[in-house]
């Protein structure tokens, strides 16, 4: 299987990240890897502006998020979902700061996986799947083995509000899971038909790629236990306006 | 056609920006919301012949290309010598340069005159970039409406006139007011107001006017914010002039909050409302504000995308 790591060339610190990721795909999976270039917040304006896509506004820069590094992110992965379809073979991608902390063996993942998207992923927050209301260290699907499509929670869910901060009024209305959408979006696979649908819901309106990718559009399996650490030590791919961007 | 001119800035405090001692603002956000804006008005009034004037002035939007959009540098970024001379050469005062309503009424100005050059310009609407239209109204029925009653300008709002302006300009607002006696006095709520229905001021939130109008006038920032001066030319002239309500800005009028602003009783524009909101789109105290203001921006502009 081909994969690619999103990062930014111009950054010395995003490709000296990438170079460390590759040598962790390569050392932990039969995954042909190579950097791919992401699209970075001087660029992602005029690109996202030209490509036409609508936006879905309240959805970025939560949280002071930098809305210009966040719609590079969702371009780079959108170049990623079409250069799936392009192939017409499922492909993994990984952004610039995970790293494998156990081996995965995806052999005869052709064959036996016929879902979208599978989560390989583990992000640097606490993760809550469905119906859980802890984020322990040691998750209960960690136990788990194997591809599993994860379950859908038909609640009411908002990712950009702090679940803590909100009233218990508002608390009673909103399901803090992450069930519903590919956290952190750092390592996954896709494959064309989950690519296909991505790319064409992406003619509606587009998200932050995280939340973009989410149940209501494609089916997300994780293979567990969740084999990808998001390291999360200034995220190269989207880093802070003040502190992170080197050139 | 139509030349809708909307003034833009944000705050950085890394770059030179005159009058930035206000904190920085989320730049991401407010460059965002202004293009679903600029796209608002596209899928909204696809049908009129228009030209969009965006006047970046502390030269931090980025360099996009959208359907009718044109941008243009305002002078809120450059060196207050460049803007000095910038003033003297079109005949305009700078008196503070601390005064936010005077950079956006400068911003206004430089649009205008960039308008008035394209010969095809018949109409000029100001407007914030906090505005979203609704579907429903045309614009060409409002001309229609301006052309057959005569009025000079059609505004959104119809401001209060506060204490400090009316005294700074008592003579004026006197012979318009006989004295206050046409008035119930002063209120000293909400910073000090003449307590009158009958006298209130445009801005810039939504201003149609002939471009004509401005042969003899210029944004001004003169009697306590942007664009009042409109009002006090037709009120010396005799003039005709449109106020759509309600008149949120005005505490001689109830009203119910919602800043959507009506022509024949029907939902024309919601503004965000603050200055240009850089703040409001910034801070998290207006986050709640802020996503409601943006819903109804996505309703409308994502119906059809251009």
């Amino acid at each position: 299987m081909k994969g690619y790591i999103i990062h930014l060339p111009k950054s010395k610190k995003s490709t000296k990240s990438a170079i460390d990721v590759l040598d962790s795909v390569h050392a932990n999976s039969l995954i042909k890897c190579e950097l791919w270039e992401g699209v970075d917040r001087y660029n992602s304006w005029k690109m996202v502006t030209d490509g036409g896509f609508g936006f879905n506004t309240t959805s970025f820069g939560g949280g002071g998020g930098d809305v210009a590094a966040e719609l590079g992110i969702f371009l780079s992965h959108y170049s990623l979902w079409k250069r799936c379809i392009q192939l017409a073979t499922p492909i993994a991608i990984f952004e610039d700061d995970i790293k494998f902390t156990k081996s995965v063996n995806l052999n005869n993942f052709h064959t036996i996986f016929t879902g979208d998207v599978l989560n390989l992923g583990r992000p640097n927050w606490g993760l809550k799947y469905k119906d859980e209301t802890e984020c322990p260290d040691v998750l209960p699907t960690d136990s788990k083995s194997g591809i599993i499509l994860r379950d859908k929670c038909n609640n009411k869910h908002n990712p950009w509000v702090v679940y803590d901060e909100l009233s218990a009024d508002e608390q009673s209305e909103l399901c803090d899971c992450d069930s519903q959408w590919l956290f952190g979006a750092h390592a996954y696979i896709i494959t064309p038909w989950g690519a296909t649908k991505l790319v064409e819901h992406a003619e509606e309106e587009i998200k932050p790629a995280d939340v973009f990718i989410n149940q209501s559009v494609v089916n997300i399996h994780d293979f567990h236990p969740l084999a990808v650490k998001q390291i999360g030590n200034g995220t190269l791919i989207q880093p802070s306006l003040n502190n992170n961007w080197d050139y | 056609m139509i030349n809708f001119i909307i003034a833009f800035a944000t705050y950085d405090s890394t770059k030179h920006i005159n009058h930035a001692e206000w904190v920085d603002t989320n730049d991401g956000k407010i460059i965002l919301s202004t293009i679903q804006a600029i796209r608002n008005i596209n899928t909204i009034h696809s049908d009129i012949d228009k030209k969009i004037i965006l006047v970046d002035n502390t030269n931090t939007f980025p360099d996009i290309e959208l359907p009718n959009l044109e941008i243009i540098k305002g002078w809120q970024y450059l060196p207050e010598v460049e803007v000095m001379e910038l003033a003297k050469i079109n005949n305009l005062v700078i008196d503070n340069i601390k005064t936010q309503s005077m950079w956006a009424s400068l911003a206004y100005n430089v649009g205008i005159a960039h308008a008035k050059k394209d010969s095809r310009c018949s109409y000029i609407i100001l407007q914030h970039n906090d505005i979203v239209y609704h579907s429903g109204i045309s614009l060409y029925d409002m001309v229609e409406e301006m052309q057959e009653r005569d009025y000079h300008y059609i505004s959104a709002d119809f401001k209060k006139i506060t204490l400090s302006a009316y005294a700074t300009h008592k003579k004026l607002f006197d012979k318009y007011t006989n004295n206050l006696k046409d008035t119930d006095g002063i209120s000293p709520l909400d910073g000090g107001y003449i307590k009158s229905k009958y006298l209130g001021m445009a801005d810039c939130y939504f201003f149609l006017t002939h471009k004509e109008f401005y042969n003899d006038y210029k944004v001004d920032w003169e009697y306590g914010d942007s664009n009042h001066g409109a009002t006090i030319k037709c009120l010396k002239n005799n003039l005709n002039i449109m106020h759509l309500p309600p008149f949120y800005d005005n505490p001689n009028y109830s009203t119910d909050g919602t800043r959507t602003y009506e022509w024949r009783m029907k939902p024309f524009i919601t503004h965000l409302k603050g200055g240009f909101s850089e703040h409001k789109m910034s801070s998290s105290l207006y986050e709640k504000e802020f996503a409601k203001y943006l819903n109804t921006l996505d309703l409308e502009t994502n119906k059809t995308k251009i």
